[in-house]
């Protein structure tokens, strides 16, 4: 029951979110396959007995829809996250009725699982919806396979549900969405900037190295799977989660 | 009264802001006179007007970098809080009952607003401004000024776009969320599209502002290309408009 009541508290924010990353990634490969598609036929004007030229193309035609789906990815994770994340049970207490919720025979765990289970499902869609977006292009491109674009997938998703697990332990500790989602933001801004700050004004590189290499993932020249970073994004989600249900379970009401 | 009633809701988190705008602004400012000695960073006072200059140059940047994440953050947060945090509280069946017009709280909520927000930007200016001084026994603001115009402009457009967001979809986390989601996506456009041509490239492709951090915001302000002159004058007016447009909105309102 509570997981339809989820589901229908962020269905239009779901559709809305997926609708606009499928566009978006749709866009994207149009734009690079024309872009690329010029810029190879210039090419073989200027050179026309070279015969890698399209060759060329396909690898010109990969490299920039992996940049794509790598750049707005980030972007895509970290809006779905935040916004799907201050959906979570938190906002009951905003609205007044963790009172009616409490109520039901479940365990107060159970709704903190199935907020989870709903809003990670929607931030998978979303993300990888832009990645589906431009893989027709790959294959019109005769560029190189769905598997080496598919193979950022996973770090953003694990990039996304740390950011939900963030959102989702904010509003749930702010008692409301609006507050989870500005404690949230300032999180993530923080986290962004405050390296940089003290790297170039406090000359202190400990951060900024720490931080460089939790977001190796969304680096353009890396072609290849980074383990370590996915399992700490992941285990990062995991001690939100865990403070999540730590958070329930103690509180008054 | 509705006045004292906005300020007093927001009074706890307007502390917190100038606590942090504070704080930021000194993390930003006090090493702009700190020299490598030895291997240590230690403080140095400037002593030629040339190395004071420097000093007050490297803190107005940061300063400008400081109040830029403090003041538009702070914008999206208090305009989320006007009107559109009443509709989240049910409390229009009672502020309708008020012998004011409707445009009266409308235009109050968007002036408390307002005014927290050159609050916060105030504190934390002064602030600099006297740790640069008593770090430089001096005052050489050079662009200070135009930088910290640039950044309230855009500090009062997000206010003005949040504030008439939250009152046109009667909550504040959906003010706050399409803002955020618009500032986002005009950044990331300016980042893909910039090289390119179109339609709109000329909204897209400005000089970047030499020297200046926040990924090119002050570019409207400070770019050579004076075609865009208009632009900061647009912001104005934009910020100036959105409450007349939250105004009929609220009055056609059926409460």
């Amino acid at each position: 029951m509570y997981l339809w009541k989820t589901w229908h508290d962020s269905r239009t924010r779901v559709v809305v979110y997926i609708l606009a990353a499928l566009s978006v990634g749709l866009l994207s490969g149009l734009e690079v396959v024309t872009w690329a598609n010029w810029h190879t036929l210039w090419l073989t004007l200027e050179r026309p007995i070279h015969r890698n030229n399209w060759d060329f193309y396909g690898d010109l035609t990969f490299d920039l829809l992996r940049w794509q789906v790598i750049g707005y990815g980030q972007v895509a994770a970290l809006l779905a996250g935040l916004s799907l994340g201050a959906s979570g049970v938190g906002r009951e207490y905003g609205a007044g009725t963790m009172h009616f919720v409490l109520t039901r025979p479940r365990a107060r765990t159970n709704f903190v699982f199935t907020d989870w289970m709903t809003g990670l499902t929607a931030m998978v869609i979303v993300v990888g919806a832009l990645a589906y977006g431009v893989l027709p292009f790959l294959w019109f491109a005769h560029a190189q396979g769905p598997g080496n674009i598919l193979m950022g997938l996973p770090s953003l998703w694990a990039l996304g549900a740390a950011i939900f697990g963030l959102a989702s332990f904010t509003t749930l500790v702010g008692g409301s969405a609006p507050k989870g989602l500005v404690l949230s933001v300032a999180g993530v801004l923080t986290y962004l900037f405050l390296p940089a700050a003290l790297y170039e004004w406090w000359h202190m590189d400990t951060l900024i190295k720490a931080q460089n290499w939790t977001l190796q993932i969304l680096s353009r020249d890396s072609y290849h799977f980074h383990w370590s970073v996915t399992v700490f994004w992941l285990a990062a989600a995991a001690s939100f989660l865990g403070a999540s249900l730590l958070w329930i379970k103690f509180r008054e009401v | 009264m509705f006045f004292w009633n906005c300020w007093l809701r927001n009074r706890l988190r307007l502390a917190a802001y100038l606590v942090l705008g504070c704080a930021l602004i000194l993390l930003g400012t006090l090493p702009v006179t700190m020299k490598s000695v030895d291997g240590h960073w230690v403080w140095v006072h400037p002593k030629t007007v040339e190395a004071a200059v420097t000093a007050w140059s490297d803190g107005v940047e940061h300063t400008a970098a400081v109040m830029m994440f403090l003041l538009l953050f702070a914008a999206a947060d208090l305009g989320s809080l006007g009107l559109g945090e009443s509709a989240a509280r049910k409390e229009y069946d009672f502020l309708i009952t008020r012998p004011r017009p409707r445009r009266h709280f409308v235009w109050t909520a968007w002036l408390t607003g307002l005014a927290q927000l050159c609050f916060v930007a105030l504190i934390p200016l002064a602030v600099a401004l006297l740790t640069l001084y008593v770090l430089t026994y001096g005052i050489y603001p050079d662009r200070l000024w135009l930088l910290c115009v640039g950044t309230m402009v855009l500090a009062a457009l997000v206010f003005s776009m949040t504030f008439a967001m939250a009152l046109a979809t009667e909550s504040r986390r959906n003010g706050f969320e399409v803002v955020f989601s618009l500032l986002i996506v005009y950044y990331v456009t300016r980042l893909f599209v910039g090289s390119s041509r179109g339609g709109l490239y000329w909204f897209f492709s400005l000089q970047q502002s030499p020297n200046t951090y926040a990924m090119g915001a002050y570019d409207w302000f400070l770019t050579a290309q004076r075609v865009h002159y208009f632009v900061p004058l647009l912001m104005i007016a934009t910020t100036a408009v959105l409450p007349f447009l939250a105004q009929l909105r609220f009055e056609r309102q059926d409460l």
